[in-house]
C-alpha cells in the first residue's frame, strides 16, 4: 500500500489547522467566538481524566442503540422484501416515522420513558434504524434474475435460497446501512445526551457552552468525532474480515 | 440416467389474458434424443432461450406440453444443469464452492459426498489449481469453465446451455467449443445449445434446429452428418457449406 492516501490528509489538515491558528491571531478573534486550536488542545489537555468516563458513557448509548437496531431493522427489512402486503402496510408507516425530525420528538421521548437510558435507546433506534432497514431490503430484492434461476433449477426451497443466495447478496448492502447507521447511532446518542443526561460527550459540549467555555465544547467535539470515524472503521474493518469479496480493490473504501 | 426431450405442440404466451398478450412461441414440436447434442438455433427474439427455460422447467409452457425422460417438467425435482449466458457464479463462493452448489442446495452433507467428484470435473474443465480462489479472479473463459463444471456437477440427465459462450473472445470461444464436444463424448449426456453462431452449431451438434421469429417457431430440423471427435477442417467440407447455405436460406430469405 502506498504511504500516500495517509500523508495527504494529514498534510492538508495541519495546513488548516495552521492557517486556523494564525487567522485567529492575526485577527484576535476571542476564545469565546472562535478559539484558536492551541487554546482547544490546552483546554481538552485539561479534562483528559474526566473524558475516559464520558466517552465510555457515549460509547455505551451508541453500541446498544446500534446493536437494538440492528437487531429489528434487519428482520423487518426481510420480513419487507418478501411480503408485499407487509411492505404495502408497513412500509408508509416507517417513512412516516423516519420523516419525524429526532430533536423534535426527543422530548417527549423523555416524558414517556423517562431521564434513563432507556429513552436514550428509543432516540438512537429511531435515529439509525431506518438506513440499515432500507440497506437490507434494497439488497435482498436486487438478487440478480440469473442467481434466483440457478437456485430454482437446483431445487433450493425458500428457506434455502434466502440463505444461500439472497442474504450473501443483501451482506454488502447491509453493510453499508450499518456503516450510515453507525455514524447516525452517535449522533442520536448525542441528542439523547443533549436533553437528558448528566454524563456522556453531549453533556460535556452542552455544559460547556452554557459556560461560553467554547476550547472545552470544542475539544469535546473533536473527540466524539474521532469517536465516530474509529467505530465506522471498525464496522468497514468487520466488513473486510468477514466479507472480502464484497470490498473491490478500487472502490472509496 | 440420460433423458430424452420430448416437446409437443407447446406455445408460449407472455401476458396471457392481459392488455397485450405476446406470442413467445408457437406450435414447437422437438424430440431430442437422449444422448444427443442439439443445438437451438436462430435470430434473437425467435424464443430459443424461452424454449430451453421451459425445459429447465422455468417457464411453463401456456399450451401443449414438455417432457423430460417420459414425465412432465418440474423445477427442482428434476436433474437438469443449466449453464447461462454469463458465467453466473456467486461471487461469496470459491470456485471449488460455486461448483457444488447444486449438492448444497440440497443438504449440507451431499457436499461432503460429492467434493471428490467437483474435484474431478474441475481437473477435466481444467481448473484444478485455482478451484480455492474467488470467481473475480478468473477470467471470463475460467469463470464458464467453472460454470460448466456446476452444471455437470449432480450427474445430471440432460445440459441445457444458453449461448455460454457469446460473452468470450474468439479464441477462448474456440478452446471451449473443443472442450464441450469432448465432456458430451465423455459423459454421453444429452446436451441442448442454445446459440446464434452458425458455425458453432455446425461443429458442436449431431442434430440442429433452426427457429425463426414472430411467432417463434421451429422451421427445421437438420442432421449433422458428422462423427465425433470434431476437427476444425470439418467446417471447410461440402456437407458443412450445404448446412451453411440451407440454415442462411431458412433465417433470411434468398439474399443477394
Amino acid at each position: 500500500m502506498s504511504i500516500r492516501p495517509i500523508l495527504l490528509p494529514i498534510i492538508s489538515l495541519s495546513v488548516l489547522i495552521l492557517i486556523w491558528e494564525l487567522c485567529t491571531w492575526a485577527f484576535s478573534i476571542p476564545a469565546y467566538l472562535l478559539p484558536a486550536p492551541s487554546a482547544i488542545s490546552v483546554a481538552g489537555w485539561k479534562i483528559a481524566g474526566a473524558f475516559p468516563l464520558h466517552i465510555w458513557t457515549t460509547l455505551y448509548t451508541v453500541l446498544a442503540g446500534f446493536l437494538v437496531s440492528v437487531l429489528i431493522a434487519i428482520p423487518l427489512g426481510i420480513a419487507i422484501s418478501i411480503n408485499k402486503v407487509a411492505s404495502e402496510a408497513v412500509y408508509p408507516l416507517l417513512i412516516f416515522a423516519n420523516a419525524i425530525p429526532v430533536i423534535a420528538i426527543a422530548p417527549i421521548i423523555v416524558v414517556m420513558f423517562g431521564t434513563g437510558i432507556e429513552s436514550r435507546l428509543v432516540i438512537n433506534f429511531l435515529v439509525c434504524f431506518f438506513p440499515i432497514m432500507v440497506a437490507t431490503a434494497t439488497g435482498i430484492l436486487d438478487t440478480p434474475k440469473d442467481y434466483l434461476d440457478l437456485s430454482r433449477t437446483t431445487g433450493a426451497s425458500f428457506l434455502t435460497e434466502m440463505l444461500t443466495i439472497r442474504m450473501p447478496h443483501a451482506a454488502p448492502f447491509i453493510f453499508s446501512g450499518l456503516k450510515i447507521g453507525m455514524t447516525l447511532s452517535v449522533i442520536g446518542a448525542v441528542v439523547g445526551e443533549f436533553i437528558t443526561s448528566q454524563r456522556g460527550l453531549g453533556y460535556l459540549i452542552v455544559s460547556a457552552t452554557t459556560n461560553f467555555d467554547l476550547p472545552q465544547a470544542m475539544a469535546s467535539v473533536i473527540v466524539l468525532a474521532l469517536m465516530s470515524v474509529i467505530l465506522y472503521l471498525t464496522v468497514q474493518y468487520i466488513q473486510r474480515i468477514w466479507l472480502p469479496w464484497s470490498i473491490k480493490a478500487n472502490a472509496m473504501n | 440416467m440420460v433423458k430424452d426431450v420430448q416437446i409437443e405442440n407447446a406455445g408460449k404466451v407472455f401476458g396471457f389474458g392481459g392488455p397485450k398478450p405476446f406470442t413467445a412461441l408457437e406450435d414447437v414440436d422437438l424430440q431430442v434424443k437422449a444422448g444427443e447434442f442439439l443445438s437451438l438455433l436462430g435470430p434473437s427474439g425467435c424464443g430459443k432461450s424461452t424454449l430451453l427455460r421451459m425445459v429447465a422447467g422455468l417457464e411453463k409452457p401456456t399450451s401443449g406440453s414438455v417432457a423430460v425422460g417420459g414425465g412432465e417438467v418440474k423445477t427442482g425435482f428434476d436433474n437438469i444443469g443449466l449453464v447461462f449466458q454469463k458465467p453466473n457464479l456467486l461471487p461469496w463462493l470459491s470456485v471449488l464452492d460455486n461448483v457444488l452448489y447444486p449438492a448444497r442446495v440440497k443438504s449440507r452433507k451431499l457436499v461432503k459426498t460429492y467434493r471428490s467428484r467437483a474435484e474431478e470435473l474441475l481437473e477435466q474443465v481444467g481448473l484444478s489449481h485455482v478451484a480455492n480462489q474467488m470467481p473475480d479472479s478468473l477470467s471470463g473463459g475460467m469463470q464458464q469453465r467453472a460454470a460448466i463444471a456446476r452444471g455437470l456437477v449432480m450427474d445430471p440427465d440432460i445440459l441445457l446451455m444458453d449461448e455460454p459462450f457469446s460473452a468470450l473472445d474468439a479464441m477462448t470461444r474456440e478452446d471451449l467449443q473443443f472442450e464441450l464436444v469432448r465432456l458430451h463424448q465423455e459423459t454421453g449426456k444429452t446436451f441442448i445449445f442454445v446459440t446464434h453462431g452458425i458455425s458453432e452449431a455446425i461443429f458442436l451438434s449431431s442434430t440442429i434446429a433452426v427457429m425463426s421469429s414472430f411467432p417463434g417457431r421451429i422451421s427445421n430440423v437438420l442432421d449433422v452428418e458428422f462423427g465425433y471427435p470434431r476437427a476444425l477442417d470439418m467446417l471447410s467440407t461440402p456437407h458443412a457449406h450445404d448446412l451453411d447455405e440451407t440454415i442462411r436460406s431458412i433465417i433470411y430469405g434468398p439474399r443477394t
